[in-house]
């Protein structure tokens, strides 16, 4: 297993590299630049921009300014941002922890939904219930999630006034509070998510279900709760999670739209504004630590098989 | 009758399908003493699995149902029996080993867990005991090392061991009636031997009655006292295991001690019986085994036969030419697979 982890660990290296290349290149590639957008409510000096370019270092290729990128990267330096002037690092750090509760609190609230409405449905098959949790499902999937985020700010926050549709409150502030300002975002963001387990964990109890092992658990005189939890769940559990390992990935990206619809302080609303000023420095930083975060949790899933399934061993 | 441990009486199991009704079991009645071996005996899909599925109730439901019948173990009726009675009664009084360890064994959950997990659910003990309790099951079913392999998955078993386990699992709670269905098909021919052999090894020991069902003749003649032939839903034949094989009655059942190799005979082919078990929709309106049979006549096409009981009721076949049939087993007496050419 450690042997495992170890070059598991590994081969994340040349993804993250690879993903900071393409980042790079593209952002590089792309028309318009940081410094005309920094000098344009000022007298535009042609001499003020190329010193200010030679100080970023951006007089240089491209492939050259990758280089120096990564060589600072390794020392954790991950540059200063064109547009605050400040470091990067020191404001992905800001920002990070709304973003990790955001993603936390709506995988949480989608495993919360999916698991009990799945396996509900699955043990009992083609019922109203069944029927219900498949509408369900098939809403939370189809809909688009800026649209559900207007629907529930709508109803749940303006209608209603029940829930708070804008920001975070500070760090200090009490749990329930910020679980409060959290709920709408988190609906929003993790219903897709919801939708598409629901339908998988039916679908796979519904296999586990019918397996030999289950009629054995049955006609040993385990009840029919002990089948579907002890038996079948953790059998089913697999696809489960390599599926949830995925979409963690698009929870990721429907972050960014998620942080600005609800006006949210996170990683994603820092990554949508220094894409619209092309801070570079800061792109890359964003785009990274997302990439890892995707990766991370690619690594976590992959773990868990082995402890989950007794049959996988990768040594 | 009264030493009887399980009387199964006019037991009717139809499953619903888009395509109509599934008459899977059609009216079978069958008696297992205490202590005793029944053997049940079949092609696939005559209906053997589903009548041992019916006495556990575990038949799925939908679209499986027990439209009518009783089965009375200990003198009660199990289809009278509350889903909790039911739950009480089985793995504890009747327990079921399949065909298959492999699958029938929770791939993810060691064995240990597996086997204690049946004496926990019945007996009121703690898990310590029970994990004691699994130890001694396991030494008894003759797995070394049976400390160490409590903590084996499955997958780290070879399929005798997986079978093993299985028997472990069922008599965990000594349980009175064990139905074995199939239990060696997929095991190679020495690791079956082992298997009947620890078989009759635990029914000596725990006093247990066996349902076997099987379609393997050899496995039936080396661990049943008595035998039932089913065919398309129905008992065609019952007789004691002697008479079974010595002195077969339904045409049915001699066809299928002629297509079993036998080391004491040199035959150069196989007799097979000629086309398959009629679909359960396109059943004949007279006998199910007539499209079949070699002796069939123009009764046999319109009108279906009675389970007819002789030899004091020892013996029963629903044929309407069991008579004749009775004059040609004896003249090959000697020799079990009659010539083919002949009878015809």
């Amino acid at each position: 297993m450690g042997k495992y982890l170890a070059r598991r660990i590994l081969t994340t290296i040349p993804v993250l590299v690879g993903i900071s290349f393409i980042v790079f290149a593209l952002v590089s590639f792309a028309p318009g630049d940081s410094i005309s957008l920094m000098l344009s409510n000022e007298t535009v000096n042609v001499e003020n921009v190329e010193k200010l370019k030679t100080e970023l270092g951006l007089d240089r290729p491209w492939y050259i300014q990758y280089v120096m990128y990564m060589e600072k990267l390794l020392k954790g330096d991950m540059g200063r941002s064109v547009q605050f002037s400040r470091p990067v690092a020191e404001m992905i750090g800001e920002k990070i922890g709304n973003t990790f509760k955001l993603t936390i609190f709506s995988c949480l609230v989608s495993l919360c939904i999916a698991i009990p409405l799945g396996v509900l449905a699955a043990a009992r098959r083609r019922s109203v219930f069944d029927y219900s949790a498949t509408a369900i499902a098939l809403v939370g999937v189809s809909m688009p999630s800026f649209y559900l985020g207007l629907l529930l700010i709508l109803f749940f926050g303006l209608k209603l006034g029940w829930l708070p549709i804008r920001g975070l409150p500070t760090y200090d502030s009490t749990l329930f509070k910020q679980i409060r300002f959290l709920i709408l975002p988190s609906i929003t963001l993790g219903s897709s998510m919801a939708g598409i387990l629901t339908r998988l964990t039916r679908a796979t109890m519904i296999e586990a279900l019918g397996q030999d092992f289950a009629r054995t658990a049955r006609a040993k005189g385990q009840s029919e709760i002990g089948v579907l939890f002890k038996h079948a769940f953790p059998n089913a559990f697999l696809p489960i999670l390599t599926t949830f390992g995925m979409q963690f990935g698009s929870l990721l990206g429907g972050a960014v739209i998620i942080e600005t619809i609800f006006s949210l302080p996170g990683l994603g609303m820092l990554a949508m504004n220094a894409v619209k000023f092309r801070d570079l420095p800061l792109i890359q930083g964003t785009v990274l630590i997302f990439a890892v975060c995707f990766v991370a949790v690619m690594l976590i899933v992959d773990i868990l098989y082995v402890i989950i399934d007794p049959r996988i061993r990768y040594d | 009758m009264a030493d009887n441990l399980l009387e199964v009486k006019d037991l009717k199991t139809y499953f619903r399908t888009e395509e109509g009704v599934v008459k899977a079991v059609d009216g079978i009645s069958f008696s297992i003493g205490r202590g005793k071996t029944l053997g049940i005996v079949g092609e696939s899909g005559c209906g053997k699995s589903v009548a041992s599925l019916s006495i556990l109730r575990l038949i799925p439901n939908p679209p499986g149902k027990i439209v009518s019948g009783s089965i009375v173990f200990e003198g009660s009726d199990l289809l009278k029996k509350s889903e909790k009675q039911m739950r009480g009664i089985r793995g504890n009084e009747i327990s079921m080993i399949f065909q298959e360890p492999m699958t029938s064994l929770n791939p993810i959950m060691k064995i240990g867990t597996q086997i204690s997990e049946a004496i926990l659910l019945h007996q009121k003990i703690g898990a310590a005991d029970a994990r004691g309790k699994a130890i001694e099951m396991l030494t008894r079913v003759g797995i070394p090392m049976p400390e160490r392999r409590m903590d084996s998955y499955p997958h780290q078993l070879s399929g005798g061991m997986r079978q093993r386990v299985m028997i472990a699992m069922a008599l965990s709670c000594n349980s009175k009636l064990l139905i074995a269905d199939e239990p060696t098909t997929a095991l190679d021919v020495t690791i079956q031997a082992q298997i009947i052999d620890l078989m009759k090894k635990m029914r000596s020991e725990f006093g247990t009655s066996i349902i076997l069902i099987t379609h393997d003749l050899g496995v039936v003649a080396g661990l049943a006292d008595d035998v039932v032939v089913m065919y398309a839903g129905k008992i065609v034949e019952k007789a004691d295991v002697r008479n079974i094989f010595k002195d077969p009655r339904h045409p049915y059942t001699i066809g299928l001690l002629q297509s079993v190799p036998r080391i004491d005979q040199e035959v150069e082919r196989l007799q097979a019986i000629e086309g398959v078990v009629p679909n359960q929709r396109e059943m004949p309106s007279g006998c199910a085994f007539c499209p079949r049979c070699v002796r069939a006549t123009k009764r046999c096409k319109t009108e279906a036969p009675p389970l007819e009981y002789f030899d004091m009721e020892r013996r029963a076949v629903a044929c309407w030419n069991a008579e004749t049939e009775k004059i040609a087993a004896t003249g090959n007496a000697k020799n079990l697979s009659m010539d083919g050419e002949k009878s015809k």
